[in-house]
């Protein structure tokens, strides 16, 4: 799990052009959006690409997106219960 | 048609944010055929958190337009006009590599957003929270002329007070590959000074350079933009000097009022033979400001910064000069600009 969020960590910075933070300025208990990184609706569709380009994961239902995405730990479970 | 230069801002190959910085420390740099620009600190006019999803010609068109807003005392125009010769080209790579790449799936949409070539003008739109006319003009290497038409017209017309107009192009690792390529870009074993080019190609340049103007004159005017014309084809430097004449007529002027001409020699031989003879016959003082800003599509924004930046100091920088003679008492410049021995245009910078 941990090497699963140290991955995703750098996958979002590279992905968002985060240039900014490093990986460890992210807290995986954080809120993606809002408060905690700030992330916006353009960066949803980003995180939503990254997920299949490096997971292999496809989101079905669009509204299970707002809970996959509420922090990094949430999308390192969702990928852990949904990997082939 | 007359338009008043109230704030003013380039970004190029030389640093000239600071004007007073670049008239002292100008100094001839080794030849390259690559001239990037020196960039500002972007974070001083940009949120990092809208700066993460810029490209370099965004960050700089954006800083330049806000720089030169500033400088006229404005917070918002009433139009905002720009011209690229290619736009967002780093992006639009970018998309298109990674549409090839990913076989047409998985495709992000920040590269796509920003591709467009009129993102440059909708981020200066945004910012300064402009609704008013908002346009691109994408026409090669007369882009920056027809938006600088574009904005004297809106202002001759009354359908804008001040407009802020803009030029902008970048280079990319794939435009630089690409041109050099096709032989356009200079071999490093033949870079020479302009004027004295026997080779072929030129160096490759980019930049951004913004202008406030209005119709009428406000305490912060620094020249006034008395005509632009553009033509596609020049037969001979005849046909060029004719041209010029009937030019400078329109802008009430005759050729021997001109006290410098800004010529847009390339330093490709064979591209700059009429312009080359056009200078040798008008018997004017020369200066050749691709010297300092390479070739580029909108080249033309960088010779109006220095057009009416010289004017104000009345000094002309001795780089842009092939010999040591002086020019004084600078009253009106004229610019001469063409790309690829096509698409001239001209352009008169006079002191208010």
């Amino acid at each position: 799990m941990s090497n699963l969020i140290e991955t995703l960590k750098a996958q979002i910075i590279e992905q968002l052009n985060l240039a900014e933070l490093k990986p460890e300025d992210i807290d995986p208990n954080a809120p993606l959006f809002g408060d905690g990184l700030g992330l916006d609706s353009i960066d949803a569709l980003e995180l939503i690409v990254l997920l299949e380009k490096h997971h292999g994961i496809k989101i079905q239902d669009p509204k299970d997106a707002k809970a996959i995405f509420a922090s990094l730990q949430s999308m390192a479970d969702y990928i852990i219960a949904n990997k082939k | 048609m007359t338009a008043y230069i109230n704030g003013l801002s380039c970004i190029s190959h030389h640093n000239t944010i600071d004007e007073n910085y670049f008239f002292e420390n100008l100094s001839t740099q080794p030849p390259s055929n690559k001239l990037l620009a020196t960039e500002p600190v972007y974070k001083e006019y940009i949120s990092a958190a809208s700066m993460r999803r810029m490209s370099h010609i965004i960050k700089m068109g954006l800083t330049a337009g806000l720089m030169s807003m500033k400088k006229a005392g404005s917070e918002k125009p009433d139009a905002i006009i720009i011209g690229t010769g290619i736009g967002c080209y780093e992006d639009t790579d970018t998309f298109l590599r990674s549409m090839s790449d990913n076989n047409e799936q998985l495709l992000t949409p920040t590269a796509f957003i920003q591709s467009t070539h009129n993102t440059v003008g909708g981020q200066l739109a945004l910012t300064t929270k402009c609704n008013g006319t908002n346009f691109t003009y994408v026409h090669q290497n007369l882009s920056f002329e027809y938006a600088l038409l574009d904005s004297m017209m809106l202002l001759n017309e009354n359908e804008a007070t001040t407009v802020l107009v803009g030029a902008i192009d970048e280079i990319t690792p794939s435009l630089f590959e690409l041109f050099y390529r096709t032989d356009r870009i200079k071999k490093t074993e033949d870079l020479q000074s302009i004027w004295n080019s026997t080779s072929k190609g030129y160096s490759l340049g980019e930049g951004a350079a913004f202008f406030n103007i209005s119709s009428t004159a406000t305490p912060t005017t620094q020249a006034k933009i008395t005509g632009v014309k553009c033509k596609q084809h020049i037969e001979n430097a005849d046909e060029l000097i004719q041209e010029t004449d009937l030019f400078l007529r329109s802008c009430g002027l005759q050729i021997n009022q001109i006290s410098l001409v800004l010529s847009g020699n390339c330093g490709d031989e064979q591209m700059d033979k009429k312009i080359s003879e056009f200078n040798k016959k008008i018997n004017l003082p020369i200066g050749y400001f691709k010297t300092l800003c390479g070739e580029y599509f909108t080249a033309s924004g960088f010779a109006m910064w220095l057009a009416a930046t010289i004017i104000k100091k009345q000094v002309v920088p001795q780089a842009i000069l092939p010999d040591s003679q002086i020019v004084s008492n600078i009253q009106h410049i004229l610019i001469v600009n063409h790309y690829h021995d096509k698409e001239y245009s001209l352009m008169c910078v006079s002191v208010c």
